[in-house]
């Protein structure tokens, strides 16, 4: 192979012929790579998002939550019930809706929320078990949308 | 800013606000969808991003305070959404959120929807082994050529941590497509 000296005689690394002539070449490509959107949509994408699409969709979604609502809070009682049972005082509230299947519910009806999110905003230590149900949660929920609308940029592979 | 001002009232106003979000629609859904599409790369999960995001706007514009621009509101959301729907994917594969979105650049090639040559594909394997605040950064900074001061209202970090995780970024990606394509 071809190569280049290293003008340092006691280095002996050495580069291929024309290594630095092709750099700026292949800087340039990538410099042109970045600009250039390589990603596409199929054909006629962008006229198909329509505000109405939305629009509608949002005036039903509170019907459908409700009725899911109805639909998992038997279920979630029973979980809810027994995180409370196996929750030591020395538990975190975070811990507490980590363990929980109290997340799945959530993102089964659509509202989407962090653990994190969760623990700031329902404090679990308040409830005891003869009041807790799933549906205490879901109406603590609406009734403080601030808990879903709030945004945060805590994702742990974020930082 | 007081036409912004009042373009915000009509979104509130319940007689107005169906024909505004139209507007608002016709006028963001492009660079929402190229936003998004950067972090989560996918054509159809960015379409249920770029849903998702516009849901959230629709329902929580009467909560937008005004204190920002709407648009750096609307990337804040567009954003966070994007994170939150990478989180939640990966959740279900039971992976990391950052060797989720590593694995869909490795397999960028076979999107029917990438058009991108050989160094585009490994500049977008380079960007998605950065680490999930630098990716970001890197993207609103170098892709889409946004400003650091928009990007910090947008992502609520200073511009010196900005320029900070830029500067990472840019040497991480220089290193890695040297080390990639060089040897």
């Amino acid at each position: 192979m071809s190569t280049t000296q290293n003008n340092r005689s006691s280095e002996a690394f050495r580069v291929p012929d024309g290594y630095f002539e092709t750099v700026n070449t292949r800087v340039l490509g990538m410099t042109a790579a970045a600009h250039k959107n390589p990603f596409s949509t199929p054909k006629g994408y962008f006229a198909t998002i329509k505000a109405g699409n939305w629009t509608k969709k949002i005036k039903k979604q509170p019907s459908v939550i409700r009725l899911n609502i109805l639909r998992y809070s038997a279920v979630a009682a029973v979980f809810f019930a027994v995180i409370l049972l196996t929750n030591s005082p020395a538990s975190s509230q975070l811990d507490t809706i980590e363990d929980s299947e109290i997340l799945a519910l959530v993102e089964a009806n659509w509202i989407n929320a962090y653990e994190f999110e969760l623990a700031e905003n329902i404090n679990t230590s308040d409830w005891s078990l003869e009041v807790v149900s799933e549906n205490t949660i879901y109406e603590h929920l609406l009734s403080n949308p601030n808990t879903m609308d709030e945004y945060y940029l805590l994702d742990e592979s974020f930082n | 800013m007081s036409d912004e001002l009042a373009f915000i009232e009509s979104l509130r106003n319940p007689k107005t606000q169906d024909q505004a979000f139209s507007v608002l629609v016709e006028q963001n859904k492009e660079r929402l969808y190229w936003h998004i599409r950067k972090i989560v790369l996918d054509h159809y999960d960015s379409d249920d991003v770029l849903q998702n995001t516009f849901l959230k706007i629709y329902k929580n514009i009467g909560k937008f305070k005004g204190e920002s621009r709407l648009f750096t509101w609307m990337y804040r959301i567009a954003t966070n959404e994007s994170l939150t729907f990478l989180k939640q994917k990966s959740r279900k594969l039971g992976v990391q959120s950052n060797e989720y979105i590593h694995d869909k650049a490795q397999n960028l090639r076979s999107d029917p929807y990438f058009d991108g040559d050989e160094i585009a594909l490994e500049l977008q394997k380079a960007i998605a082994s950065l680490p999930g605040k630098q990716r970001l950064v890197f993207q609103m900074k170098y892709q889409e050529s946004m400003k650091y001061k928009d990007i910090s209202a947008i992502l609520g970090t200073s511009i010196g941590a900005l320029k900070t995780s830029y500067h990472h970024a840019v040497k991480k990606i220089k290193e890695k497509l040297t080390t990639d394509q060089t040897f």
